[in-house]
C-alpha cells in the first residue's frame, strides 16, 4: 500500500508528511492525518495553511519529548486506522489495553501530560482509566507515593479531615 | 509516577477520581491540600450501600426499632452530606441500598438523580423487618414529567411502588434505557413492553404482587428474569433473548408448558430455573423441546425424596451443547424414609453428556446428591471441573456464610466432599 502514495491525484492527506519538532530538538516525520490529531499541531497547520508545501512545515511541540512522541505517534496512527474501519468497540478496547498494559508508572505520567497538552482526549481517557485502576483499593500512603504527591497537611489537619468522613475510612488499610 | 501528576489540571485528576468508587474519591481528600476538595467534582457512580449493617440489623432484630432508627439516621445523613457536597452537573450513577423510610429524603435523592441527569439509578429500600403491609415509597409520583428521566440507561427499583403504566411511559420516554428491574412493587398490574425503538436489553420483574398480565415485544432483549406467581406472559417478539431466569410458582407453569415457549427455547444460551416450590415428579417435563444452544443450565432444587433430580436429568437430555451445569440444592427432610437415587429410575439414561463443568451449591454428601454426581461424572466424558460448595445456596456470598463455615455441620460436609474428590484424581475439584 505504501507504494501507492504517488499514484493518484486525489491521494488523501494521510499520505502527506509533516515534521514535528520535539522539546529536545528532534525532528519526527509523521503523516498529516496523525499530526492533525494533536491540537497544537492542528492549530499551527491551520495558521500556516497558505504554505504550499506541507513537507516544508516544521511544527514545534515544546512540551513533549521525542521519546514520548515516538510512543504516541504509532499509537495514534493505529488507533486512527482502527476507528476508520467499522470495527467493534471491543477491538479498540483490546488495542488500548495492549498499549497500556506494559506502561511503567513513570511513563504513564509522562503520557498523560503529553496527551493532555496535545489534546488527544481518547488516549487521555484510557490513561485516566489505567491510573484509576492502579490506585484502586490502595492506602492513602500508597496513592501518595504512586502519584508523587507531597503531603502538605499537618498531622492535625489530616486527622481532622479523616474525622469528618469516618465512613470513607472504614475498613481501609491505614498502614 | 515522578511528579508529572502535579502538572496536570484539576479536571484530569477529577477524571481519574470519577473512575474510582465514591469512597475512594473521598479518601483522596487527605492526599494533599490540592486534592482536598477535588472529590466534590466526582461524577462517577455514587454507591451508598451498607450491607454489613443491614445484616447486623436483621440479626439483632430483637433489640427493637430504636437501633434501626439510629442506623437509618446515620445512613441518611451520610447520603445527604455527600449529595449536598457534590458540585458536578452530571452524575453517572446513583445507587442507594438501605432500609430507609423517610419520604422526604427519598424524594430529594430522586430529584438529585434527575437534576444531575443520572444514567444509572438503583434504589433498594428492602426492609429489615418484614411486616404484613409495610408502606412503600411511591416512585410513580416522580413521573409527572418523564422527560426528567431521559438520560437513564439503567433503572433498578426494589421495594418502591411503581405502576405498570408508569413503566410503559418510562420505556417510551427513555430512549437510552437498556436495563430495567422492578422488584417488590405493590401496584403492578399489567405491563406491555413494546416499541420499535426500544433499546431494552435486560428486563427483571420480581415479586410483583397482583401482576397478572405481561406482553413482551422487544427486539433487543437479551436477558429476562421473572420471579412471578399467577401472571400470563406472552412473548410476541424476542429474537435475541438468550438468558432466562425464572423463579416462584411461574416456574411450575413454565415447566408444564415448555412447548409454548419453543420459539425462544432453542436460542437460549443460559437458563436458570428455581424449582424448589415445584412438586416433583409431576413437574418433570417429558417433552422438552431441544435446547440447541444452551451452554449453561442452573437449577435450584429441593433435595428431599425420590425423584428430585429428574427435572435436571430431563434438561440434560434435551441440551446437546451444554457446557456448565449449576445445581443449587435445598435440603429438606425426606417425606418417605426411602430415598431413591436417580440411577435406579427407569426414566433416566444419561449418556454422552456434553458438560465440562459441574457446580453443586449446597452439596450435602448424602446418597442422593452423591449418586447423581457419580452419574454425571460417569457419563460426561469431557467433564474436567467439579465445584462443591458445602454451604447452602441462600448463605452464599452473604455475611452469614463466614459464620456458617465455623459450624461442625459445614466441616463434616466439607470433609465428605474432600473424600469424594479423592476418588476422581483425573478431575479438577474445587471445594471452597
Amino acid at each position: 500500500m505504501a507504494s501507492s502514495s504517488s499514484s493518484s491525484s486525489c491521494s488523501s492527506s494521510s499520505e502527506k508528511k509533516i515534521t514535528l519538532k520535539s522539546s529536545d530538538g528532534e525532528a519526527l516525520n509523521v503523516e498529516k492525518n496523525v499530526a492533525l490529531e494533536f491540537e497544537p499541531a492542528k492549530g499551527f497547520l491551520e495558521d500556516n495553511s497558505e504554505e504550499a508545501d506541507d513537507e516544508a512545515i516544521v511544527v514545534p511541540l515544546p512540551n513533549v519529548s521525542a521519546a514520548v512522541l515516538s510512543e504516541l505517534i504509532p499509537y495514534v496512527k493505529q488507533r486512527l486506522e482502527l476507528s476508520a474501519k467499522p470495527v467493534q468497540k471491543k477491538l479498540i478496547k483490546a488495542f488500548d489495553d495492549q498499549f497500556t498494559r506494559h506502561l511503567s508508572d513513570d511513563k504513564l505520567g509522562e503520557l498523560m501530560l503529553a496527551a493532555n497538552y496535545l489534546g488527544v482526549n481518547y488516549l487521555l481517557d484510557v490513561l485516566c482509566d489505567v491510573t484509576a485502576d492502579r490506585i484502586k483499593n490502595k492506602s492513602v500512603e500508597y496513592v501518595r507515593e504512586f502519584l508523587g504527591i507531597q503531603n502538605d497537611f499537618t498531622p492535625e489537619e489530616e486527622a481532622e479531615l479523616r474525622a469528618q468522613c469516618p465512613w470513607a475510612f472504614e475498613g481501609v488499610d491505614q498502614d | 509516577m515522578d511528579d508529572s501528576i502535579s502538572e496536570l489540571p484539576d479536571e484530569i485528576l477529577i477524571n481519574v477520581l470519577s473512575r474510582l468508587t465514591m469512597k475512594e474519591a473521598v479518601l483522596a481528600s487527605v492526599l494533599s491540600i490540592r486534592w482536598r476538595y477535588l472529590w466534590k467534582f466526582f461524577s462517577g457512580c455514587l454507591d451508598f450501600d451498607d450491607p454489613l449493617t443491614m445484616a447486623d440489623l436483621k440479626y439483632d432484630l430483637g433489640m427493637g426499632t430504636e437501633a434501626l432508627d439510629v442506623e437509618r439516621n446515620k445512613f441518611t445523613s451520610w447520603v445527604n452530606f455527600v449529595l449536598r457536597s457534590l458540585q458536578c452537573r452530571t452524575i453517572e450513577g446513583l445507587r442507594i441500598c438501605f432500609d430507609v423510610v423517610s419520604d422526604d429524603d427519598i424524594g430529594n435523592w430522586i430529584n438529585f438523580a434527575t437534576e444531575r441527569r443520572v444514567q444509572k439509578l438503583e434504589l433498594d429500600f428492602t426492609k429489615v423487618q418484614f411486616g404484613s403491609r409495610i408502606r412503600q415509597y411511591n416512585f410513580t409520583s416522580h413521573l409527572d414529567s418523564y422527560s426528567n428521566f431521559r438520560s437513564l440507561t439503567s433503572l433498578r427499583l426494589t421495594c418502591l411502588d411503581i405502576t405498570g403504566e408508569a413503566v410503559e411511559n418510562l420505556l417510551s420516554n427513555c430512549p437510552l434505557l437498556e436495563v430495567l428491574s422492578v422488584n417488590n412493587s405493590n401496584c403492578f398490574k399489567s405491563l406491555k413492553v413494546s416499541g420499535a425503538s426500544l433499546k431494552l436489553r435486560r428486563l427483571e420483574l420480581k415479586y410483583l404482587s397482583g401482576f397478572v398480565d405481561l406482553e413482551i415485544d422487544a427486539a433487543n432483549l437479551i436477558s429476562f428474569e421473572f420471579f412471578a406467581y399467577e401472571t400470563t406472559v406472552s412473548f410476541v417478539n424476542v429474537p435475541n433473548l438468550a438468558e432466562v431466569h425464572i423463579a416462584c410458582t411461574y416456574s411450575q407453569y413454565f415447566m408444564h408448558n415448555l412447548n409454548q415457549f419453543s420459539s425462544f427455547l432453542s436460542q437460549l444460551r443460559t437458563l436458570k430455573l428455581e424449582l424448589q416450590s415445584v412438586k416433583v415428579p409431576e413437574a418433570v417435563p417429558y417433552n422438552i423441546p431441544i435446547l440447541f444452544d444452551l451452554k449453561h443450565l442452573e437449577l435450584t432444587i429441593k433435595v428431599n425424596d425420590d425423584d428430585c433430580f429428574l427435572p435436571c436429568a430431563a434438561f440434560l437430555k434435551a441440551s446437546p451443547s451444554l457446557h456448565r451445569l449449576t445445581l443449587k440444592l435445598f435440603k429438606v427432610e425426606p417425606s418417605s424414609g426411602f430415598v431413591r437415587t436417580v440411577k435406579d429410575h427407569p426414566y433416566v439414561s444419561l449418556r454422552d453428556l456434553s458438560i465440562r463443568e459441574v457446580e453443586l451449591i449446597g452439596f450435602m454428601g448424602l446418597s442422593t446428591d452423591t449418586e447423581f454426581l457419580i452419574c454425571l461424572i460417569e457419563n460426561a466424558k469431557q467433564l474436567d471441573k467439579v465445584t462443591l460448595y458445602p454451604c447452602p445456596p441462600f448463605f452464599l456470598g452473604k455475611p452469614i456464610e463466614l459464620c456458617h463455615r465455623d459450624t461442625k455441620e459445614y466441616q463434616s460436609i466439607r470433609k465428605r466432599a474432600v473424600e469424594f474428590a479423592a476418588n476422581y484424581p483425573q478431575l479438577d475439584f474445587v471445594i471452597p
